[in-house]
């Protein structure tokens, strides 16, 4: 009798133990056989969101029509890295649209504000080279990238007054760019693989951007030094 | 296991009154059957959507418009249609003097037919002024062969939609200034507006733009006026403000009033008189161009030029020669691989 319990033992042993090794096995075909896949890096994209002053040359005409009017300007900038050197710096050009509306009253003969509205709207279009350096979050772990921009600008802007268009034209000149981003795959260098393998975000950061946008003389003035934040993608 | 006798003869009595009952439950509405089907064309010859959406208001009933319904189903063996408005008018022991739950509104008859037109007139549904109903039309086929009395069992209903009260005037109604475009504001607390209609009396008595107005015809808390005044309809039943034109003025100052209109065609009274007043004005274009620092006394910048581009060529160019670049590396990777 207990050798019949011995032998039963046994087999029950056996049995489980192969068992487990098959689950072992299934397991293992589950994790993926290259977790250090890195897609190609071809586009950078931004997402910029910031307020926009035109400052007329110091004149306030602007301010006498829209001065409660930051007049929010959302942007969007796709650039094609043209030379990557690995874990150090991007060099690419690209371009962006944006857009903004500032809203005010007309002024009667004593200079006080109607009822009636005159409005002001902007659609700045730009081609822009980018260097981005980005050496010190690849290699140091310290997560900043910092990013220079120079380009050139076609800002259409439209003006209307009592619900008829008034006049419309381009802007155009020099804009610049200086931008500090704070890298996110720092922070989540997991999460940042998951991006890249599913979606092919290969790194994505949160920028702080000031700009500058210069017409030529020729041009209604709508230059400013402006700032704005926003979301970037190198995809 | 066997029940005692005595309770299995209780359980088959319990069993057969209440198949007894269900069957009683379910005679009368077998007797009631419902199967002429009544829908709505139009309102005084417009048609009524395809959801059979519409709501009648007081002024359809005080100018009588005609409603037309289209029956389906009706027996060809009947030659008349009585239209009843009220409660249980089917019901065949109803008392035909009952006015006081259903009221004979008029008959129709079928002409062989099973599809019938019929027309009544809004008046008929005694609608009352500040309420809103819902009265029950009734379509009963009266049996020939029986002397015209209805059957009961062969008829058709038509819930009316009924709302003639009128909805809030609006409020805090401001009357602005302007050149071009003269802005009323307003405020409205009902949900079930479609319109709005302005007042416009162009002869005002006193007051001065955006404050109190006063208008020898536009009364607050009146119904409107039906002279003396011009009009504009904002179709937009959201709105809470509109611009007027200098068109819509005779005169460059104007006392305004606001009536609110509900989806039934009801018109509230009329907001508070505000005024509005055309004045010359200076927008931010025409600023700019009075400005000795404008470009050029404006703006030659309105098109773009080949001065202007070629500013910007020597980045485009830039630009390609790096896309370039780029694309003979990853050709060449590709020839590597």
């Amino acid at each position: 009798m207990k050798r019949l319990a011995a032998m039963l033992f046994v087999a029950l042993s056996a049995c489980a133990l192969h068992a487990q090794g098959a689950v072992a096995q299934m397991e293992e075909d589950l994790i993926p056989p290259d977790r250090s896949f890195v897609s190609p890096e071809r586009f950078g994209f931004e997402f910029h969101l910031g307020p926009y002053h035109p400052d007329f040359d110091g004149e306030d005409t602007f301010d006498r029509f829209f001065s409660d009017d930051s007049g929010l300007l959302v942007a969007l900038e796709l650039d094609v890295i043209g030379y990557r050197m690995q874990d150090t710096f991007y060099l690419g050009g690209g371009g962006g649209i944006g857009w903004a509306k500032f809203s005010g009253n007309t002024i009667d003969d004593a200079g006080e504000a109607t009822s009636e509205e005159t409005e002001l709207e902007i659609v700045p279009l730009n081609v822009i080279g980018v260097f981005r350096l980005d050496a010190l979050p690849r290699r140091w772990g310290v997560p900043f990238i910092f990013t220079g921009k120079l380009g050139y600008q076609w800002m259409y802007w439209t003006t209307e007054s009592g619900g008829s268009d008034e006049a419309n034209g381009w802007s155009l000149g020099l804009l610049w760019a200086g931008q500090v981003a704070l890298d996110l795959d720092t922070f989540e260098p997991s999460a940042a693989r998951r991006m890249d393998e599913e979606w092919g975000i290969n790194h994505s950061f949160l920028f702080f951007e000031i700009s500058g946008f210069e017409p030529n003389s020729d041009s209604l003035p709508l230059g400013d030094t402006s700032w704005s934040v926003g979301l970037g993608f190198i995809m | 296991m066997t029940l005692p006798r005595a309770m299995a003869t209780s359980l088959k009595t319990l069993a057969l009154a209440a198949g007894a009952l269900v069957l009683a439950a379910l005679a009368p509405a077998a007797a009631s059957a419902q199967s002429i089907t009544v829908t709505i064309n139009s309102i005084d010859g417009e048609a009524v959507n395809t959801l059979g959406e519409y709501r009648l208001g007081l002024q359809d009933c005080l100018d009588d418009v005609e409603l037309e319904f289209e029956l389906m189903g009706v027996p060809s063996d009947k030659s008349t249609i009585d239209v009843y408005e009220g409660n249980n008018c089917n019901d065949p022991s109803r008392d035909s003097d009952d006015t006081d739950t259903c009221d004979y509104l008029t008959s129709f008859e079928t002409q062989e037919s099973t599809e019938l037109i019929v027309t009544l007139n809004a008046s008929v549904l005694g609608c009352m002024e500040g309420t809103s109903q819902q009265p029950t039309l009734w379509f009963l086929a009266v049996d020939s062969s029986e002397s015209g009395e209805e059957v009961g069992q062969r008829y058709g209903t038509f819930e009316i939609e009924v709302d003639a009260s009128a909805p809030n005037a609006p409020t805090d109604v401001e009357g602005g200034t302007g050149e071009n475009q003269i802005p009323v504001e307003w405020e409205t607390s009902d949900s079930d507006l479609d319109s709005f209609i302005i007042y416009i009396d162009s002869s005002p008595t006193d007051g001065d733009a955006g404050i109190g107005c006063g208008s020898s015809v536009l009364v607050e808390g009146q119904p409107p006026p039906s002279g003396g005044v011009t009009t504009k309809t904002i179709n937009e039943a959201n709105a809470t403000s509109a611009n007027l034109r200098p068109s819509d003025l005779d005169g460059t100052r104007a006392a305004v009033a606001v009536v609110a209109v509900d989806d039934a065609g009801n018109e509230s009274p009329l907001s508070n008189i505000s005024c509005v007043e055309i004045v010359p004005t200076t927008s931010f274009w025409e600023d700019y161009q009075s400005d000795p620092n404008a470009v050029d006394g404006g703006c030659p910048c309105a098109a773009v030029g080949p001065v202007h581009v070629e500013n910007g060529w020597p980045i485009l160019l830039a630009l390609c020669a790096l896309g370039l670049r780029r694309r003979r590396a990853r050709a060449a990777t590709e020839d590597v691989r």
